[in-house]
């Protein structure tokens, strides 16, 4: 086989089940990679190659003695710092927790471990997950592999950065404002965060508690589904998780969307976008038109303060979460978490009680219009990965922070817990990727799945890959 | 709803050390005061939206022991 790196885990998981393929060549294969490009990006920050080995070599006795556990056996995966690994360092990227260890895995952490997956190693994240952009690190900035010298996005900019330069088949994220799809879609991959509470966060230090999601970025839809299968569920350790049926995510990608309903918030999503991006998130949305779904133009009321919502949101719990440490060993804390993380003292009671009604408001308004359409569809991001530092964008004759552009997109369906994918979509002018995001209802993972499958189908954008 | 005054570094420097028990210097509750005042008005935004009858989408459950408490 000439490049196993380039195989998808579905592919993979075929391979290794057929016994064409060994789950030993594979790691090998993506350590010999890690070894050769990591550098360039500074995805993985903790590596376990001996043991990824070992692991690898279990996976292969099992599957030839007849143990074969699911699609995700022996597929090289790694975690984002984020998620607690027991008896591997899980730094949530600050020196808070440099030489860290836990005694226990996250939920995550354990699911996958118990589908047979093989653990490469960890991998960058902004500072506890503080920032759309993953070069405020203990480890320094985690570069884009498109272009080294802009930001991966994050939080899990480690994951986005990995998975897109096949470091490894897939990665863990945790998105709070974005932080799944942001690096998903600069790094020119597929990331899903799930509905809130579809699986559970315990183990994955807290940003903020009412918004904190955890899923998988991969390089397809299919990959997603794969990936994703064994996190959902009740754990007895996250109470906000349901005792719910999981689907069959993979089943339900049979490429079928005739019929389907796609609304289009050409407000806020569109028309505050580079034009480049939200062009492309409009041709993307004609393939899905060309496939036989119907498209329509939708509005969703009070849109306009989701920034508001959210950055209470942040400001509030994450400074709460942080609160002793602040005042205790805040100089360990990049100048730019610390910063948020002081400016949350000042957020009134109230202020994070109206936007805790607002995110009820949006969620009604959301149901509202997904109660006429199937799924939304939106630019994953109003622009492109941008040079690293960087602070202000102009778009649309508007100068505004990068920061606050980044997040728009994608907070939104924090805020209301809704399931959304992003993959994607093109390439820019400024040779950065361009992403589509697709948003469902409440638990449908397998619909946004589906659609982002179909698209997958009937392009190419998921198998661009970054030059090494 | 009242006028609000632009946030000062005095009020931010109070606000720190009484409140927050995290005592701050001059030069930077000036920083906190600048950047603050920008996300203050931005976060006003939200109290004039139609909530008076909207329950925060935060909900308090009971904790049973054996049970998921979230501990």
């Amino acid at each position: 086989m000439s490049d196993i790196t380039e195989l998808s885990i579905a592919e993979l998981s075929r391979a290794f089940r057929d016994k064409s393929l060994s789950p030993v060549a594979a790691t090998e294969a993506y350590l010999a990679r890690i070894s050769a490009h990591n550098d360039k990006v500074n995805a993985f920050v903790t590596l376990r190659a001996e043991a990824a080995l070992d692991e690898a070599k279990q996976a292969e006795a099992d599957i030839a003695g007849g143990g074969w556990l699911g699609p995700m056996h022996g597929i090289p995966i790694g975690h984002k710092d984020l998620y607690q690994t027991a008896g591997i360092r899980s730094t949530a990227g600050s020196r808070l927790l440099e030489d860290h260890v836990p005694t226990e895995d996250a939920t995550a952490v354990a699911r996958l471990k118990e589908a047979g997956a093989v653990l490469l190693g960890k991998l960058n994240t902004h500072e506890f997950a503080y920032g759309p952009t993953n070069d405020s690190s203990m480890f320094g900035p985690c570069r884009n592999p498109w272009d080294n010298a802009r930001f991966s996005g994050g939080s899990s900019g480690g994951s986005g950065a990995a998975v897109a330069l096949r470091l490894c088949a897939g990665a863990t994220g945790s998105d709070t404002g974005g932080s799944i799809r942001m690096p998903s879609a600069c790094c020119g991959i597929t990331g899903l965060k799930p509905t809130y509470g579809r699986s559970s966060r315990a183990g994955i230090y807290p940003l903020c508690w009412t918004m904190d999601h955890a899923g998988p970025m991969t390089r397809s839809a299919e990959d997603a589904a794969l990936m994703y299968q064994p996190m959902p569920g009740p754990d007895g350790r996250d109470a906000t998780v349901p005792d719910r049926p999981v689907p069959d995510y993979a089943a339900a990608l049979d490429g079928d969307i005739k019929g389907l309903k796609i609304g289009v918030p050409t407000h806020y999503f569109f028309d505050r976008a580079l034009p480049e991006n939200a062009q492309a998130a409009q041709d993307a949305i004609a393939v899905l038109e060309g496939l036989g779904a119907e498209v329509r133009e939708v509005d969703i009321a009070h849109i306009d303060y989701a920034a508001a919502a959210a950055m209470v949101m942040y400001l509030s719990e994450g400074t709460a979460y942080h609160d002793d440490h602040i005042a205790t060993i805040g100089e360990l804390y990049t100048d730019q978490v610390r910063l948020f993380l002081e400016l949350g003292n000042y957020i009134l009671a109230k202020d994070y009680l109206h936007a805790q009604r607002y995110r009820t408001l949006l969620g009604h308004a959301m149901a509202d219009v997904l109660a006429e359409v199937d799924v939304l569809a939106t630019p994953s991001l109003p622009l492109t990965a941008q040079p690293l530092g960087q602070e202000l964008i102009e778009i649309r004759g508007q100068t505004e922070s990068v920061f606050g552009a980044i997040l728009r997109n994608t907070e939104p369906f924090d805020l209301t817990g809704l399931p959304a994918l992003v993959m994607p979509c093109g390439i820019a002018s400024d040779g950065m990727p361009m992403s589509l995001q697709i948003a469902g209802r409440p638990f449908d993972e397998a619909g946004v799945l589906k659609v982002g499958h179909a698209f997958q189908q009937a392009s190419d954008w998921h198998k661009r890959r970054p030059p090494d | 709803m009242n006028a609000r005054s632009p946030i000062k570094p005095e009020t931010l420097q109070s606000v720190s050390a009484q409140l927050a028990g995290q005592p701050i210097d001059g030069e930077k509750a000036a920083a906190h005061a600048e950047i603050f005042e920008g996300i203050m008005q931005m976060i006003e935004t939200l109290r004039e939206l139609p909530i008076k009858d909207v329950e925060p989408a935060v909900i308090f459950r009971p904790v049973e022991r054996g049970g998921e408490d979230g501990s």
